[in-house]
């Protein structure tokens, strides 16, 4: 492969008349449900996860088999006891049998179950408790990541402040010198009252007296 | 052997199956109400997407262009395939792609969206159930090799596509048993010829 793998497999899954495998990829669990000629996925996206169980438990259905398997190879112990031959076979399988059922019997089993919106997935991990665990603790902090992921994305923006009226109070405050400008501006607030004209200069003309359009500036009452 | 859809009803106890209410379990130990048998959850609450989507009349002179499903809403998007006008209601984004609901189910359809497939075929089995069978019928090896060979490299090839990271040992284990059926009936062609050559001296 040329890079590192998308699908990374995490566990096995009973069922009947198939197998299940589960993956993790970056984004989901994939549950592939495989039978010989089709495999079909089901995923779990880790920001719809609602639940998450790890639990334990003996038994199930592969001990019971183990069990009838033991009986078997008992039996065939007993049919072959007068050939040495056979014996020794049947007693090497049986004992063999024997230690696999009491391990599975002793070890309990572990198993992940992730509950999403919409599916499940679920892992068992047999005599690997250890791994469980960290299955368990990954899933749990990736899906932790993704779920707030999703929510940083879907919160508001933070609002800007509100636009101060000019002058603005930084500028109110700096140094004189900074704002000092080569022409004076014009002062904010209109004058109370209008100055009375000045006797050396002549008075600005009210209105066009030839009917054009007013100039830029001029007040028409 | 078609694979059937299960009915999903919620989180339930791992143990029994029950359902469990999700607001009222603890991140922790917990116990089943119905069977009383321990297990370990973390419950989460999974945020609710929402789209906000603009509508024609906010979006002002410049970005007023309806989307062609929904003429109250502003279109954001061109579909890369048939270029219709989307709101964020319409747009599908898989792949790479920007596409409108309509392309989207055709393409998922034809299974040209890789991450849209949720069927394929299981290569892998195959190759080893042909692996097996051919092994049983050895004298067929010469038809059913060159097939096992065949799927083993499919099923190589399916892994470097969806980047699994198992499976290499079904794959090698098939493709030796094709090259074994092939070996297998190659001699038995030759065990045949040299028969027959035999008889034909004797005549």
């Amino acid at each position: 492969m040329n890079g590192p793998a998308r699908r990374v497999f995490l566990a096995r899954d009973a069922a009947w008349m198939e197998r299940v495998r589960v993956y993790r990829t970056d984004e989901a669990l994939e549950v592939a449900h495989i039978s010989y000629v089709e495999v079909s996925l089901t995923r779990v996206f880790f920001d719809e996860v609602r639940l998450l169980t790890l639990h334990r438990y003996h038994g199930g259905r592969i001990l019971w088999l183990l069990m009838a398997l033991t009986a078997l190879c008992g039996l065939g112990l007993l049919a072959g006891n007068s050939v040495p031959e056979i014996y020794n076979f049947f007693l090497v399988v049986t004992l063999a049998v024997a230690a696999w059922t009491l391990v599975t019997a002793l070890l309990p089993r572990s198993i992940v179950t992730v509950y999403g919106k919409r599916a499940r997935a679920r892992m068992r991990f047999p005599y690997r408790a250890g791994k469980a665990r960290r299955v368990y603790d990954d899933l749990c902090r990736r899906v932790g990541e993704a779920q707030a992921r999703v929510r940083a994305a879907a919160a508001p923006a933070v609002p800007s402040p509100p636009e101060e009226p000019w002058p603005f109070p930084a500028a109110a405050a700096a140094p004189p010198e900074a704002l000092s400008s080569p022409e004076p501006t014009a002062p904010l607030e209109p004058p109370s009252s209008p100055e009375p004209p000045s006797p050396l200069e002549p008075p600005a003309p009210s209105a066009p007296a030839n009917g054009t359009a007013p100039g830029p500036g001029t007040l028409l009452s | 052997m078609a694979v059937t859809a299960r009915a999903y009803g919620g989180p339930a106890c791992p143990h029994c199956g029950a359902p469990l209410l999700v607001e009222l379990i603890a991140a922790g130990e917990q116990r089943c109400v119905a069977c009383t048998r321990a297990f370990e959850a973390t419950p989460f609450s999974p945020p609710d997407v929402l789209v906000v989507v603009q509508g024609i009349a906010e979006a002002g002179p410049a970005g007023a262009v309806p989307c062609a499903q929904h003429s109250g809403n502003a279109a954001v998007a061109n579909c890369s395939r048939c270029g219709v006008f989307m709101c964020d209601l319409c747009r599908v984004q898989i792949d790479g792609r920007e596409l409108c609901p309509a392309c989207f189910d055709r393409l998922a359809a034809e299974g040209a969206l890789p991450s849209a497939r949720s069927r394929v075929r299981n290569y892998r089995g195959l190759a080893l159930l042909a692996g097996l069978g051919g092994c049983w019928m050895y004298f067929l090896g010469l038809l059913t090799g060159p097939l096992t060979i065949y799927l083993a490299i499919q099923a190589q090839r399916q892994r470097r596509r969806l980047q699994e990271s198992d499976g290499l040992l079904t794959v090698i284990a098939a493709f030796l048993l094709g090259v074994m059926q092939i070996c297998g009936g190659l001699w038995l062609v030759l065990m045949l010829l040299g028969v027959a050559s035999a008889s034909l001296k004797i005549k």
